[in-house]
């Protein structure tokens, strides 16, 4: 079931941003460009130890007492951060905000410093001595599990964060010996989101309202507040305000509520001085969100036809020294294995998710999640079951894939996927891959070229169902949008979701023009405001399409439904009369009122207004997905790689994804979304780690040691369309934004492998490193 | 990540800079370009009490090419070699030179840096000293107690060290007629992420004395190797004959001079070096032109 | 001399480039790093493409510097409708930076092809767009065939 072309008027169309204009002409407002007289600037002193006892912080004499911040003098202001799963497999311990007596990891906060000016604040800071009597770290989160070490966290009898496992559909088939095995162990390298712009935040008082008033950096503005009025000691929510500015990227990194920002509101409550801290560069590599690392043991059973009866996964990942709040630390291995199984008609599946405490810097989201890492496992396995087999790569994918008759389709693990054809993305990818890369050229033997591919669904927009499943004590499921129209006849819709470069201005726009029959230009998205927008979820997890776009959806039906209430009473007709006309309300006698003369009668011609209709045209939808296991849009993505044998460089020569979100508002954003996505999914392929010494000190903490791909690393990346509706959303609309990152490492790893067979290599870690593969091709004989 | 107390002190002439340096001596460093110095400030690798900004003295961004010889005043930037006009009949290695500075990092650094600032911050995988070493260049010293000119050998000291005493301003690098005009040349920088240092870096130039073989990025600082180059001046012939062979001999050179070289380091170097020598090697009834990459 | 205006340079001798410009207003210039990678912070120092990260502020004393909000020719606003055509920024943080990068590269005149696009465009660190949308923007306005413009003159 594909969109009809010119279904929709607006919905569909490449509008150019709305968004741009700012950005362009420099007016854009980010954290650090509010303006706070009498700010004071926070510095952070953070610990240059891994895991220790910190006996004291020494200040020099000379120091103003009242300049510094510890332990001590936060702790009767602010609670520390408790993260946890309500799962009886989950180990909970407390996140302190100025570490008390002990250091997990290098970059945990100390001591926070204030000054007239940054540079002032980090040489208070720089004066500071941390004592700190240093212990042999945890730095490997699969040896702990066989050699555990002390742990991390007393009140805890060892340093695993949750160990789950289940067996789903028949335990027979992982002791079937008519059956063949295949085992791989993966690893993927510990990456973070990066952002360019860093987390960061104002907090002041409004000395007329009397309420704090929080700036933020930050991808979910109502659950900030929320957080903030909890952790606070004697402040009640509503005397709470945030605002999220513009916001230079999140991908995940602004979505946790880290110390930082609760810190800074417990000064400016204790003080009532206002407060700034911007992230830098190196702050942001020790103190946000860390994300992936992951150790796998992937064993794949199938039968000599291709079709894999069973999958058997364990997932071990690296969470850091605590859990962020709300994603904890078991995030990422919990996720991975509970969407590995992808869009495969598998039904025998036996995992186990286990997270570990190490003396690192806390895991939390990242484009993606857990979603690349279990593509990655499921995507690599395949590729060997098929180079077993002797089978083409997409002969078995499409042997074993779930077809479109099957749809909806329950996964073994209570995933409900909605629609989607899997076969012809596999096909169209395979398609555009024979017509543009073969055949493939082995230049004088020394580059080889390779063609991989990678197939994933992306689950997005779940609702409360998944939330309570995964034992979340938050359970999300609803987005909430008020429309307001103004006598001039221009909408206004606010939002609770936050777009940081995902457009929602445009899109929501969009989903409003279209049912309202009002141009783009007079509607107007607002967001990140909590004295405006009404309490939202914010955005992650790929959902603000689907949910705020419903809400938007709702509220607009809510004022189309008034405005011709209004029309069919003032113009004297029944309301099924009433016909629309881009954006006036025509009676059968041909007399019209457009929505500006609608919105004057119901707010200040009140004469017209007849009594039985409520005045005012400000209207609150509300959407909650019926299904609310999520959307599930997915892609294929296929790679054109050549690998220099003699250097062991990869060069990617053609990318393209096949992708599938359903119905699409905007597709100049949505294919932004999937390059941009891409690109990060390269930079964890390719050319990303952050690196930690076995004394665990993170080696990698400028961008020229952490290299994100430029363009010269991205290469032109050709998208090919599929649009199979939801049938359970508005519209058809399916959350998309982090698909783009989910399939690269898998695609980009089956690639390189396909390039380098006669070397017998099996690229089984991300990134993959110019010394692995030329290790590999020296040893396997080099010039074939 | 800002930059620590320091006190600028803008002198108004080289005289005045020197007498800026023999009074605050190592309480001072040189500000020209800053790409190099001012990254080094914010992570506090260094703290002087003050800088001594020499970034707006004109006498210092002269460039000379006449003469036969090269020279760079210290405020000449890197983008200022990859811009070199052509002219006719210029030596032969000013292409390699214009190529080599396109190769830097990136054009906003390249627009700011400067030659000797960069060869001064000696950093080891830095490409400078790199071009300097393997052209043989001298680099002329200042104080008030006079001038000094020095090889790079004597230059420098290790990594990221130099034999410029704390009184002294570096205030030009000069490159001989003869060494700017080899009979042919190559070059070949591996790099993983575009701007990053250099993975592996090699120089190959050929004279009427013979070949030479240059590696720079590794090891405390850049070297020829001897044996490679030496067997290159003995036997006439096909590239591919000899290939292994020099291959072979350039490792051993290579694991000579930087005994901690792991194997695929190793064989990724002498495949640079061969990936340079390509471009240097005489083509077919075109022994006497002129070749380069 | 910032975006055409005389101001008295009023910092301390510590002050970045980049710091004084955001003091006096020009928010455009963004840290994105501090250390000369990423390229938000990139300004036009007499006509020259710079990181204002790397500079110190005393060293600008006689120097034009030109921001974001300080290109207004034709050039410029040829570029800023191809970005928007091309959906060449989606979080807007790197944006400036890039901008004054694409704009001192078309000023040059000379013609580009994708490549070169993307070897001179290197030093600009994107996290959301994957680049496709800024080079293809440059792309455009380079293929109207601009002719080369004496930046000093344009400052407004």
């Amino acid at each position: 079931m594909t969109q009809a072309p010119g279904q929709y008027k607006v919905i569909g169309t490449p509008l150019p941003r709305v968004e741009d204009q700012r950005h362009l002409n420099a007016t854009a407002r980010f954290v650090a460009d509010i303006d706070c007289p009498g700010c004071r600037e926070v510095a952070f002193l953070r610990s240059p130890v891994a895991f220790g006892r910190l006996q004291e912080i020494i200040l020099p004499a000379w120091l103003d007492a009242d300049s510094v911040w510890t332990a001590e003098r936060i702790e009767p202001l602010a609670k520390p951060i408790q993260a946890g799963l309500l799962r009886e497999e989950f180990n909970q311990a407390p996140l302190p905000l100025l570490a008390r007596d002990r250091v997990r990891y290098v970059g945990e906060l100390l001591a926070a410093v204030t000054a007239d000016t940054r540079a002032e604040a980090e040489d208070l800071a720089e004066s500071l001595q941390p004592d700190i009597e240093p212990f042999p770290p945890v730095m490997d989160a699969w040896d702990e599990l066989s050699k555990p070490s002390t742990p991390l966290h007393e009140g805890l009898a060892s340093n695993v964060v949750m160990r789950i496992g289940r067996t789903v559909g028949d335990p027979d088939c992982f002791t079937d010996a008519k059956l063949r095995t295949i085992s791989r162990r993966f690893s993927m390298g510990r990456i973070l989101a990066s952002p360019l712009e860093g987390r960061g935040c104002v907090t002041c008082f409004d000395s007329k309202s009397g309420e704090l008033v929080v700036y933020a950096s930050h991808q979910r503005p109502h659950l900030l507040r929320s957080f903030l009025a909890e952790q606070l000691y004697g402040i009640s929510e509503s005397d709470i305000r945030v605002i999220v500015p513009d916001v230079g990227g999140g991908f995940g990194a602004k979505s946790n509520f880290y110390a930082e920002e609760l810190i800074l509101a417990a000064m400016t409550l204790a003080t009532g001085k206002p407060h700034r801290w911007t992230e830098d560069r190196y702050e942001h590599f020790v103190g946000s969100n860390h994300s992936r690392q992951h150790e796998h043991e992937i064993k794949a059973y199938f039968d000599g036809s291709g079709r894999i009866h069973a999958i058997q996964a364990k997932v071990v990942v690296d969470s850091g020294a605590y859990s962020s709040k709300t994603s904890t630390g078991a995030i990422e291995a919990n996720m991975a294995t509970n969407v590995m199984l992808g869009p495969y008609d598998i039904t025998n599946y036996k995992f186990e998710a286990i997270s570990v405490f190490t003396n690192k810097t806390p895991v939390g989201p990242f484009r993606g999640v857990g979603r690349p890492a279990g593509c990655f496992a499921m995507e690599r396995i395949m590729d060997e079951v098929a180079h077993e087999l002797g089978m083409d790569p997409i002969e078995l994918r499409l042997k074993n894939i779930i077809h479109t008759d099957q749809f909806p389709y329950t996964t073994a693990t209570g995933l409900y996927y909605d629609s989607g054809d899997y076969g012809e993305a596999l096909r169209k990818a395979r398609a555009y891959a024979d017509e543009h890369w073969l055949p493939l050229r082995h230049e004088g033997g020394r580059y080889r070229e390779g063609i991989g591919y990678a197939i994933y669904v992306e689950q997005a927009a779940h609702g409360s169902v998944e939330w309570e499943r995964r034992g979340s004590p938050l359970v999300y499921g609803h987005e909430a949008a008020r429309a307001t129209l103004s006598p001039d006849g221009s909408l206004t819709l606010d939002v609770g979701t936050l777009g940081h470069g995902q457009g929602h201005e445009t899109s929501l726009a969009q989903v409003a023009a279209e049912i309202t029959g009002l141009p783009v230009d007079a509607i107007r998205v607002r967001q990140g405001d909590t004295a405006r927008a009404p309490y939202g979820m914010g955005s992650v997890a790929s959902r603000s399409m689907v949910m705020a776009g419903g809400a938007v959806a709702a509220a607009c039906r809510l004022i189309v439904d008034k405005a011709a209430r209004i029309s069919a009473a003032v113009l004297e007709c029944e309301e099924s009369s009433i016909k629309r006309e881009d954006n006036a309300f025509v009676a059968p006698s041909g007399k019209r009122l457009d929505y500006a003369e609608v919105a004057s009668i119901a707010l200040v011609q009140l004469h017209r207004l007849p009594k039985h209709i409520e005045p005012g045209m400000s209207e609150e939808g509300l959407y909650r997905p019926k299904v609310e296991t999520g959307t599930f849009s997915y892609g294929v993505h296929a790679v054109h790689v050549r690998v220099d044998i003699l250097t062991g460089m990869v060069k990617i020569k053609g990318y393209v994804v096949v992708e599938d979100c359903g119905t699409v508002v905007n597709p100049l954003i949505v294919d932004g979304q999937v390059r941009g996505g891409v690109a990060q999914g390269i930079g964890q392929a390719l050319y990303e780690e952050l690196r930690y010494s076995s004394e665990g000190q993170p080696v990698s903490v400028t961008f020229g040691e952490y290299t994100v791909p430029s363009s010269m690393e991205v290469p032109r990346i050709e998208i090919i369309h599929m649009n199979t509706p939801s049938p359970f959303s508005e519209f058809g609309m399916k959350g998309m934004g982090e698909g783009g990152a989910v399939g690269p490492p898998a695609a980009i790893a089956n690639a390189v492998s396909n390039a380098l067979r006669p070397w017998g290599v099996s690229v089984d870690r991300v990134p993959i490193r110019p010394d692995d593969l030329l290790q590999e091709t020296m040893d396997g004989g080099g010039l074939k | 990540m800002k930059i620590p107390p320091v006190e600028i002190r803008s002198p108004q002439s080289v005289e005045q800079a020197l007498s800026v340096l023999a009074r605050l001596g190592s309480d001072a460093r040189i500000l020209a370009g800053g790409q190099s110095l001012l990254p080094m400030l914010r992570y506090r690798v260094i703290n002087p009490y003050a800088l001594v900004d020499i970034s707006r003295l004109k006498e210092l961004r002269s460039l000379q090419t006449e003469g036969g010889r090269l020279s760079l005043g210290a405020l000449v930037t890197h983008r200022d070699i990859e811009q070199l006009p052509t002219q006719e009949g210029e030596p032969s290695a000013i292409d390699l030179l214009r190529r080599h500075a396109a190769e830097i990092a990136f054009r906003p650094i390249r627009n700011r840096g400067t030659v000797v600032g960069s060869l001064l911050h000696a950093d080891p995988k830095g490409d400078w000293p790199l071009m300097f070493f393997a052209l043989a260049a001298q680099v002329e010293l200042r104080s008030l107690r006079g001038i000094r000119h020095l090889s790079l050998h004597e230059l420098i000291a290790g990594p990221l060290q130099t034999k410029c005493a704390v009184d002294e301003l570096a205030v030009s690098v000069t490159v001989s007629g003869e060494r700017l005009s080899p009979l042919a040349w190559g070059r070949s920088k591996l790099v993983h992420r575009a701007g990053e240092y250099a993975m592996c870096s090699a120089i190959v130039l050929r004279y009427e004395s013979g070949w030479e073989c240059w590696v720079g990025a590794l090891g405390d600082c850049p070297f020829m190797l001897k044996t490679a180059s030496a067997m290159l001046g003995d036997a006439p012939g096909e590239l591919p004959d000899m290939e292994t062979k020099l291959r072979e001999a350039a490792m051993q050179d290579l694991r000579m001079n930087v005994p901690e070289l792991t194997a695929v380091e190793a064989y990724r170097h002498a495949q640079n070096v061969m990936d340079a020598l390509c471009q240097a090697w005489p083509r077919q009834g075109a022994e006497s032109e002129i070749q380069h990459g | 001399m910032v975006n055409g205006l005389d101001v008295p340079l009023a910092c301390d001798d510590r002050d970045t480039l980049a710091d004084v410009l955001r003091g006096q207003g020009a928010k455009s210039v963004h840290l994105g790093c501090e250390h000369g990678v990423c390229g938000a912070c990139n300004v036009l120092i007499d006509g020259v493409c710079t990181r204002s990260c790397l500079v110190m502020a005393r060293s600008c004393a006689d120097s034009a510097v030109i921001t974001l909000e300080g290109l207004k020719d034709d050039l410029a606003q040829r570029l800023r409708q191809a970005f928007t055509r091309n959906h060449a920024l989606q979080c807007g943080y790197c944006t400036p930076g890039v901008f004054v990068a694409a704009y001192e590269i078309l000023s040059a005149g000379k013609e580009l092809d994708e490549q070169t696009v993307r070897t001179q465009m290197a030093g600009n660190i994107c996290r959301c767009t994957g680049y496709q949308g800024i080079v293809d923007a440059i792309l455009e306005v380079a293929a109207e065939r601009t002719v080369g413009m004496d930046i000093q003159e344009t400052a407004i």
